[in-house]
C-alpha cells in the first residue's frame, strides 16, 4: 500500500445501510472528526438505490467513486474496480467479505480489504442461543398449538439445555462469544479451531477444544451442533451426509455461518429422515431460500433469513470499528482485519 | 417425625410421570429407608383426577376415591406433583408431603394449610430451566424469530423491515426475586443486560443485590416497568399478588417492550392484558399460566399474533429429575433422623 502517512487529503465514502437503519449524520461527522485530512462523503442512500438497480443513483455515484480512496460499505457495485481507479482500501461493515464484495475482483486486485469481523459477536452469540433455545423448548410445536387453539398439557415435558453439549465448528469470535453466554447457561462447549494442534482441556471458555481434523467427534458427542466457520474452499460442504449421519438422532444443527458451508440436500434429507432432531437455520444454499425449497415446510426447522447479524447497534459498532481502522490507515499502522485474498477471511 | 416401632414406613408416590420416574424414586427411598414400603398410586391419583375433572359424579368416582382412601389409610410419606383433594382427612398418619413443582400455591388447600403435614417442594432446581425457558421467550421477542416462523409458515422472504435487536444493553425488570427471578437475574447479566427487581421484602432502593442491579420496593413498581424493555413476572400466586398486574401497570411499561409470565396467570388481570396487546400498549407477551388453564378456547389470547403461549409446561422439566430425587432422598433421610426437612414451604404464606 503507498504510505498513507504523507499529509495528503483522504477521500473516503461511507455507505452504510442496515434494515430500517442507515449512516446518520454523527457517524458522518464521527468518520470527518478522525483527521482533517479525511474528506468524508456520506453515500449510503446513493448505494442501496443503486444496488436496487436504480440508473439515476448509480450516475450519481461516479464521480463519488472516481476520487475515493477509502470506502466504508456492506456491499460495493460489481464495476467497482473501473470506476473507483484511486482506490486503496475498502472496509467492510460486515464479517464475512464473500457477498459483499461478490463479483466485484476486489479481493487479490491490490486493494486493500478488511473486514469487520468481531463486530457481529454480540448479536449473533445472542442469535444462536436464541435458536438452540427455541429448538430445545420446542417453540415450533408449541406455535403450532397456539394457531389450532389445542391445549396438551397433560404429561408434557420441557427439555432443558443445562447439562446438555454444544458443539462449535469453527471457534473465531462469535464462537467463543457463544461458548460464554452456553456456560451461562450452564451447557458444557466443545468447539473445533483450525489453529488448533492437538486436544486440550479447559482452555479459551471451552471444556474441550479440537483441531479440525477432530470434527467427528465433536458431531458425535454435541447436541447443539452451531457452525461458525467462514466460507472457504476448505469448508464448503463440510458437514455433508457423513458428517449429520455422525450426529446424534436427538441432536440439532444449527448455522449462522453461510449456507454452502453444509450440504443443503443432505441436511434436508437428514431432517425428513428424523436422523437428527431438528435445525435453526440462518443461511442458505441460495438466498433468498426459493420459493420451492422442502425446507420451508420442514416442521423441525427454524428459519430466519440471513439476519443472525442484525442489530440497532449495527451502524454504532460498524463505524467505531471503521473510525479505528481510518486513524490506523492515516498514521501508516497495520490495519485490522486485513482479508487475505487467499483464505478469503 | 420418625414413624413410631412397630409401624413400618410407608412412602406413597403419586407422582403422574413415566414409570421409569417412579421406579427412581422408588430406589432411592430403599436406599435411604430399606424397610420402607413404596407405594405407587400414580395410575389412582390419575384416575381420580381424570373423574373429577369430567365432573363424573356417581359410581366410578365413588369407587376410585374409596380405593385411594385404602391406599392412603397408612401412608407417612407422600411424594406427588397434584393435589390430593382432603388429604389430611384421608390420610391421618401422612406427616410430610413433597411436591416435585417450584410452587405450591395450587395444591395448597385450607385443610393442608391447616394440618400438621409438613410441605416441601422442589424449588431452586426447577428454577434454573423456568429461567432458562423465559431467557428462550426474550430471545424469541428480541431476535424476532415469531416473526420468522410467520414469514417460514407464508414460504416468506423478508429481512430488510424486520431486524432483530440486541439483549445487551437492554433493560429487564423482575417481579418477584425468589428463585427464578434470582437466575433470570444471573443469565440476563451474563447476556450484558441491566436487571432491575421488584421485591416485596425490599423497603428502599438497593444496588448490587446479587445479580439484580437495582432491587426496588414494591411502591417503584412503576418506576420499575417505565424502565424495562422485558417485564418479567415470576410471582407466586397468594391473596397478596392477585391481579396486582393490571391495566395501570400494563400502560406503565414502554410500547416497545414485552411481558413474560411464569408465575400463576391470577397475578395479570387478562381482559387488560388482552387489551393492552391489542392496543399496541406493549409490544408482546410470552405467557406460560393463564387465569383459568386449560385457557378457554374462546380466549382472544389464542388469537393475537404478538403472544408466544405454551400451556402451563415450563416447570414441567426434562432431565431435573435426578437433583429433586436426590433433594427428596435427603429430606427422606432427615425426616427419619427427625432432623428439619429442606425446602419446607410456609403454608401461610404460601412458598
Amino acid at each position: 500500500m503507498r504510505s498513507s502517512a504523507s499529509a495528503h487529503p483522504v477521500p473516503v465514502v461511507a455507505a452504510f445501510t442496515y434494515g430500517p437503519w442507515s449512516l446518520e449524520r454523527r457517524h458522518v461527522q464521527q468518520v470527518q472528526a478522525v483527521s482533517p485530512r479525511v474528506r468524508a462523503v456520506e453515500a449510503s442512500q446513493l448505494f442501496a438505490r443503486a444496488a436496487r438497480g436504480d440508473a439515476e443513483a448509480s450516475r450519481a455515484l461516479d464521480p463519488v467513486l472516481r476520487e475515493a480512496e477509502v470506502l466504508f460499505t456492506r456491499f460495493v457495485p460489481r464495476d467497482l474496480l473501473r470506476r473507483a481507479p484511486r482506490l486503496r482500501w475498502v472496509h467492510v461493515g460486515t464479517a464475512g467479505v464473500d457477498i459483499a464484495l461478490k463479483e466485484s475482483h476486489v479481493l487479490g486486485s491490490g486493494v486493500t480489504v478488511t473486514c469487520s469481523i468481531g463486530m457481529h459477536a454480540v448479536p449473533v452469540s445472542e442469535f444462536i442461543l436464541g435458536l438452540v433455545l427455541a429448538l430445545n423448548k420446542r417453540v415450533p410445536a408449541f406455535w403450532s398449538e397456539k394457531e389450532k387453539h389445542v391445549w396438551r398439557r397433560t404429561e408434557r415435558e420441557m427439555p432443558v439445555v443445562q447439562g446438555a453439549t454444544m458443539g462449535i465448528v469453527g471457534y473465531g469470535q462469535i464462537g467463543r462469544a457463544t461458548a460464554r453466554l452456553a456456560k451461562a447457561l450452564r451447557m458444557r462447549v466443545v468447539a473445533t479451531r483450525r489453529s488448533c494442534a492437538a486436544p486440550a482441556r479447559d482452555t479459551d471458555g471451552v471444556d474441550v477444544l479440537l483441531p479440525t481434523s477432530h470434527l467427528r467427534e465433536l458431531l458425535a458427542e454435541s447436541d447443539y451442533v452451531v457452525i461458525c466457520a467462514p466460507l472457504t474452499p476448505e469448508t464448503e460442504r463440510l458437514i455433508g451426509e457423513g458428517e449429520l449421519r455422525a450426529m446424534k438422532p436427538t441432536a440439532y444443527l444449527v448455522n449462522i455461518a453461510r449456507g454452502r458451508v453444509v450440504d443443503e440436500a443432505a441436511l434436508v434429507r437428514a431432517l425428513k429422515e428424523g436422523r437428527i432432531a431438528g435445525a435453526g437455520l440462518d443461511v442458505f444454499d441460495e438466498e433468498p431460500l426459493p420459493a420451492n425449497s422442502p425446507l420451508w415446510g420442514l416442521p423441525n426447522v427454524v428459519f430466519s433469513p440471513h439476519i443472525a447479524g442484525g442489530s440497532e447497534r449495527n451502524p454504532d459498532r460498524a463505524t467505531d470499528l471503521f473510525c479505528r481502522n481510518l486513524a490506523n490507515y492515516l498514521s501508516g499502522q497495520p490495519l485490522m482485519n486485513v482479508v487475505d485474498p487467499a483464505r478469503g477471511y | 417425625m420418625p414413624a413410631s416401632s412397630g409401624h413400618r414406613l410407608v412412602v406413597a408416590v403419586g407422582v403422574p410421570y413415566s414409570d421409569a420416574l417412579r421406579r427412581e424414586i422408588a430406589g432411592e427411598v430403599a436406599r435411604v429407608a430399606p424397610d420402607a414400603e413404596v407405594r405407587d398410586i400414580a395410575a389412582l391419583v390419575r384416575e381420580e383426577r381424570r373423574l373429577r375433572r369430567e365432573a363424573l359424579q356417581g359410581e366410578a368416582l365413588a369407587k376410585a376415591k374409596a380405593e385411594m382412601d385404602k391406599q392412603l389409610a397408612d401412608v407417612d410419606v407422600l411424594f406427588t406433583l397434584p393435589v390430593v383433594p382432603d388429604l389430611p382427612a384421608r390420610a391421618p398418619r401422612l406427616r410430610w408431603v413433597h411436591f416435585i413443582s417450584a410452587g405450591v400455591d395450587h395444591v395448597m388447600t385450607p385443610e393442608l394449610v391447616r394440618s400438621p403435614i409438613q410441605v416441601t417442594d422442589s424449588g431452586g432446581i426447577t428454577s434454573a430451566g423456568m429461567a432458562e425457558y423465559v431467557l428462550g421467550v426474550m430471545l424469541l421477542f428480541a431476535k424476532r424469530l415469531w416473526t420468522y416462523e410467520q414469514q417460514k409458515k407464508k414460504h416468506e422472504w423478508r429481512k430488510e423491515d424486520v431486524i432483530p435487536v440486541e439483549l445487551h444493553g437492554h433493560t429487564v425488570g423482575i417481579l418477584g426475586v425468589g428463585a427464578i427471578g434470582q437466575e433470570v437475574a444471573r443469565l440476563a447479566k451474563a447476556f450484558g443486560m441491566r436487571v432491575l427487581g421488584v421485591r416485596r421484602g425490599a423497603t428502599a432502593r438497593e444496588t448490587g443485590v446479587g445479580d439484580v442491579d437495582e432491587m426496588l420496593p414494591s411502591s417503584a413498581l412503576h418506576d420499575m416497568l417505565g424502565r424495562s424493555d422485558y417485564v418479567v413476572i415470576a410471582l407466586p400466586a397468594t391473596k397478596d399478588t392477585e391481579r396486582l398486574f393490571g391495566e395501570r401497570e400494563l400502560r406503565a411499561m414502554k410500547p416497545s417492550a414485552y411481558l413474560v409470565n411464569v408465575g400463576r396467570g391470577s397475578v395479570v388481570d387478562e381482559p387488560a392484558l388482552v387489551r393492552a396487546l391489542k392496543e399496541n400498549w406493549i409490544a408482546g407477551a410470552g405467557l406460560d399460566v393463564f387465569s383459568r388453564e386449560p385457557l378457554p378456547p374462546e380466549s382472544e389470547l389464542w388469537g393475537l399474533p404478538n403472544v408466544y403461549m405454551t400451556p402451563h409446561v415450563s416447570g414441567n422439566l426434562m432431565g431435573v429429575e435426578s437433583p429433586i430425587i436426590a433433594l427428596f432422598g435427603e429430606n427422606l433421610r432427615r425426616y427419619l433422623a427427625g432432623e428439619p426437612l429442606k425446602n419446607l414451604v410456609n403454608k401461610e404464606a404460601g412458598y
